[in-house]
C-alpha cells in the first residue's frame, strides 16, 4: 500500500523469496549447461554459446510454466498465496532470463552479418505456407516484446499511471505470449532436433497450465454467486458467508462485487477489483477489520471502500438492505469511497460451518 | 476467521507452513528434473573445431576463385579456405592478391579433411617472396544426383555446433549472403557424412542464388569434381529442388544433426 513510490518495497518475505528464486534459477541454468556438455564426448559437444542459449531458453520455459500455475494454485489452496505475493519478481526474473536468451540468439544467429539482426529475424526465407518451413524466430521475438512490456510496466507506478483495468489487460497478454512461446518451441527446436527436444514438452505444458486454470475455475475455493442484473438482487444464503471472509457476486454485464461479513455479523459490499493490481478482493479476508487483498495485502475499510489513512486508494461501494429476512444488494456502484451503512440480518445468524 | 491467509508484510502464518514446506521443494525438484531432462538428451554436434583464441600463421599462394583459399608448399593440393571474422568472406581482401604468395594470420576451423582460416582483416595478410607452386589439380567432372542439405561452410566446419538445421537457418542465410562458401551436406546409407563445396556451372561462386534453399532437404544435380583434395559440385541454382511429401519425410532430421561422424572423404 504505497503512498509514494520506491523501486522495491522490501520486506523479509520478499528477500527470502528472491534469494530462493535466483539460487534456483542459477542452479537450473548451471545444471542444464553442465549436463548438456557432459552428455556427449567433449569434441562432439555443441558450442558453449549454444549450450548457454539453450539453458536460458529451457529455464525460461520452466519459469513461465511455474508463473502461469501460481494463480490457479493459489485459488485452489491459499497455501500457495506466498508464491503469488511476489510473483511480480518472478516475472521480472523470468524476463531477464528470456531477454538473455533472445540477445544470445539475436547476436549469435543474426549478428555479425551484412544485415542488421532485427531485419534478419523478420526477413528469413521461411514460408508461412507450410508448417515445416514456418519461421519460428519472429514468434519468439514478439513474445519477448510482450514480456518486455509486462516487465517494464510491472511497477505500481505504471499501474497507477495506466489505470488498473488497462494495466490488467496489458498483463493478460501473457497468455498470448505463452501461446507464441509454445509455437516458437514447436516450430523451432522441436522441428529442428525432434530427438533432442522431447516431443511431449508443449503438450505437458498445455495440460499443466490449461488444466490448472480449468480446475481452479470450476473447483477453486471461491465463494461465488451469479445473479442477473437488476436494481436490487437477492444475496443467496448469506449465512454461508464465513466471518471475516468474502463472497464474490458476479452480476451479469457488470463488475464483480465482494460482500464481506464482519466479526460482528455485519454485511458490507464493495467492488471486487483491488485498485492496486486488480486483485480479487472477494477472495481475500478481513484483517484488523479491513478488507485485505489476497495478492499484495492492500486494505480497504468495508464502511466506505477507502484505504485507511495515509493511503488514498478507494474502491466503489454498494448498498445492502434487509427485506423480509433476505439480504439484498443494489447493483448500482456508488462512487469510490462513498460511505453507506453496514447491515445486519434481523434473525441473526450463526457462524457458518 | 478459519481460512488461513498470507499477507506479505505480516509474519508467515504457521498454519500455512506445512504446505509451503513441501510444495516449494516439490516445485523446485520438478523444475530441476525438467532442466535435467532437457539437457540429458543433448545430441552430438560433430567433430568440428574452431581455435578462436589461438592464432596461427601460414604461408602460401592465394587462389581467389571460386572462393578465396591458400595453397601451401607442404600440402599444395590441400588448400585452406579463407574467410573473415563474423559472417563475411575474404574476397575483397584476397582477390587483388590472386596468384601471389602471402603470409596470413588467423584462426583455424577444421572438420575432417576440410580446413578453413578466419582472418581479422587486411592487416592479417602480408605479401611475401613468391613461392613456386603447381596449380591446383582439378579432376574431370562426373554427373551426380544427390539428396542433402545446403549449409554455410564456416558454421558447419566448426564455428557453430550444430551448424545446420532449421534453428540455424537464418545464420546460414546471413553467412552465404556475406559470401561464405556454401556446401552440400550428404550422407550415405551408413550415416557417414560428406560435404561438397558448391559452385555455379561456370565454376564461380554461387552463394546468394542458393539462399532460398538453405537448411532444407534438397535434391541437387550437377557435376562433381575435385580441386586438389576438395570435393565440389557445379550446380545450376534454378535446378535445386526442395524435397516434398514422402521424400521429405524420408529425409528425416537435418544431416547436421544426425550421427557423430566427421566428414568422410568422398571416393574418387
Amino acid at each position: 500500500m504505497s503512498h509514494g513510490y520506491v523501486p522495491v518495497q522490501w520486506n523479509q518475505n520478499k528477500k527470502v523469496y528472491d534469494i530462493i528464486l535466483w539460487l534456483a534459477i542459477v542452479a537450473a541454468i548451471a545444471l542444464n549447461v553442465v549436463v548438456s556438455g557432459a552428455s556427449v564426448p567433449a569434441p562432439l559437444a555443441p558450442s558453449d554459446e549454444i549450450l548457454v542459449l539453450r539453458a536460458l531458453g529451457d529455464t525460461g520455459f520452466i519459469l513461465l510454466n511455474i508463473i502461469l500455475a501460481i494463480g490457479p494454485l493459489a485459488r485452489l489452496n491459499k497455501g500457495f498465496l506466498p508464491l503469488l505475493y511476489n510473483r511480480r519478481h518472478m516475472g521480472v526474473s523470468f524476463f531477464i532470463i528470456v531477454l538473455a536468451h533472445g540477445i544470445f540468439a539475436l547476436f549469435w544467429y543474426h549478428g555479425f552479418g551484412v544485415q542488421d539482426p532485427i531485419t534478419s529475424v523478420f526477413t528469413s526465407q521461411g514460408t508461412f505456407e507450410t508448417v515445416s518451413d514456418y519461421p519460428f524466430q519472429p514468434l519468439g521475438f514478439v513474445a519477448l516484446l510482450i514480456f518486455f512490456l509486462m516487465a517494464a510496466t510491472s511497477h505500481d507506478f505504471w499501474n497507477a499511471v495506466l489505470g488498473p483495468r488497462f494495466w490488467k489487460g496489458l498483463h493478460m497478454l501473457v497468455y498470448v505470449a505463452y501461446a507464441l512461446v509454445l509455437l516458437h518451441l514447436a516450430l523451432g527446436a522441436l522441428q529442428a532436433e525432434p530427438s533432442r527436444v522431447p516431443n511431449w514438452v508443449p503438450f505437458v505444458s498445455l495440460v499443466w497450465v490449461g488444466g490448472l486454470h480449468l480446475i481452479s475455475t470450476f473447483a477453486g475455493k471461491v465463494d461465488l454467486s451469479k445473479v442477473d442484473s437488476g436494481e436490487w438482487v437477492e444475496v443467496s444464503d448469506p449465512q454461508a458467508i464465513e466471518r471475516g471472509v468474502g463472497r464474490v457476486i458476479e452480476i451479469k454485464g457488470q463488475e464483480r462485487v465482494a460482500i464481506f461479513r464482519t466479526e460482528n455479523d455485519e454485511f458490507g459490499a464493495i467492488s471486487n477489483v483491488c485498485r492496486h493490481q486488480a486483485g480479487p478482493l472477494g477472495e481475500g479476508c478481513m484483517i484488523d477489520g479491513l478488507v485485505t487483498c489476497p495478492w499484495h495485502g492492500f486494505q480497504y475499510q468495508l464502511e466506505d471502500g477507502a484505504s485507511p489513512p495515509p493511503f488514498e486508494e478507494k474502491v466503489a461501494t454498494y448498498e445492502l438492505k434487509v427485506e423480509n429476512g433476505s439480504l439484498l444488494l443494489n447493483t448500482t456502484a456508488l462512487p469510490p469511497g462513498t460511505p453507506r451503512p453496514l447491515v445486519k440480518l434481523a434473525n441473526q445468524i450463526s457462524e457458518a460451518s | 476467521m478459519k481460512t488461513p491467509f498470507f499477507v506479505g508484510y505480516l509474519p508467515f502464518p504457521k498454519v500455512l507452513k506445512p504446505l509451503f514446506q513441501w510444495a516449494v521443494p516439490l516445485l523446485l525438484l520438478a523444475s530441476f528434473a525438467t532442466a535435467y531432462i532437457f539437457a540429458v538428451v543433448t545430441k552430438e554436434a560433430g567433430t568440428g573445431t574452431w581455435n578462436a583464441f589461438d592464432p596461427v600463421t601460414i604461408t602460401g599462394v592465394v587462389r581467389a576463385k571460386p572462393y578465396p583459399m591458400i595453397a601451401t608448399a607442404d600440402r599444395p593440393n590441400h588448400p585452406v579456405l579463407i574467410v573473415q571474422l563474423g559472417k563475411l568472406d575474404a574476397t575483397e581482401i584476397l582477390a587483388p592478391l590472386d596468384g601471389k604468395t602471402v603470409s596470413i594470420e588467423g584462426f583455424m576451423i577444421e572438420r575432417g579433411p576440410w580446413q578453413m582460416m578466419e582472418i581479422e582483416g587486411l592487416h592479417s595478410v602480408v605479401e611475401v617472396a613468391a613461392v613456386e607452386l603447381a596449380p591446383l589439380v582439378e579432376s574431370a567432372s562426373m554427373f551426380v544426383s544427390l539428396v542433402g542439405e545446403i549449409v554455410d561452410s564456416k558454421c558447419m566446419l566448426g564455428v557453430m555446433k550444430p551448424g545446420a538445421g532449421k534453428v540455424h537457418r537464418e545464420c546460414a542465410e546471413l553467412c552465404v549472403m556475406g559470401g561464405m562458401p556454401p556446401m552440400l551436406l550428404v550422407k550415405n546409407d551408413a550415416g557417414e557424412k560428406a560435404a561438397y563445396l558448391l559452385v555455379d556451372q561456370q565454376g564461380k561462386a554461387v552463394g546468394r542464388r542458393l539462399i532460398p534453399h538453405i537448411a532444407l532437404p534438397v535434391a541437387v544435380e550437377g557435376f562433381a569434381f575435385r580441386m586438389g583434395d576438395m570435393t565440389a559440385i557445379r550446380v545450376d541454382p534454378a535446378m535445386v529442388q526442395e524435397l516434398r511429401g514422402p521424400a521429405k519425410v524420408a529425409f528425416g532430421e537435418s544431416i547436421g544433426m544426425v550421427g557423430t561422424s566427421s566428414f568422410c572423404r568422398i571416393p574418387s
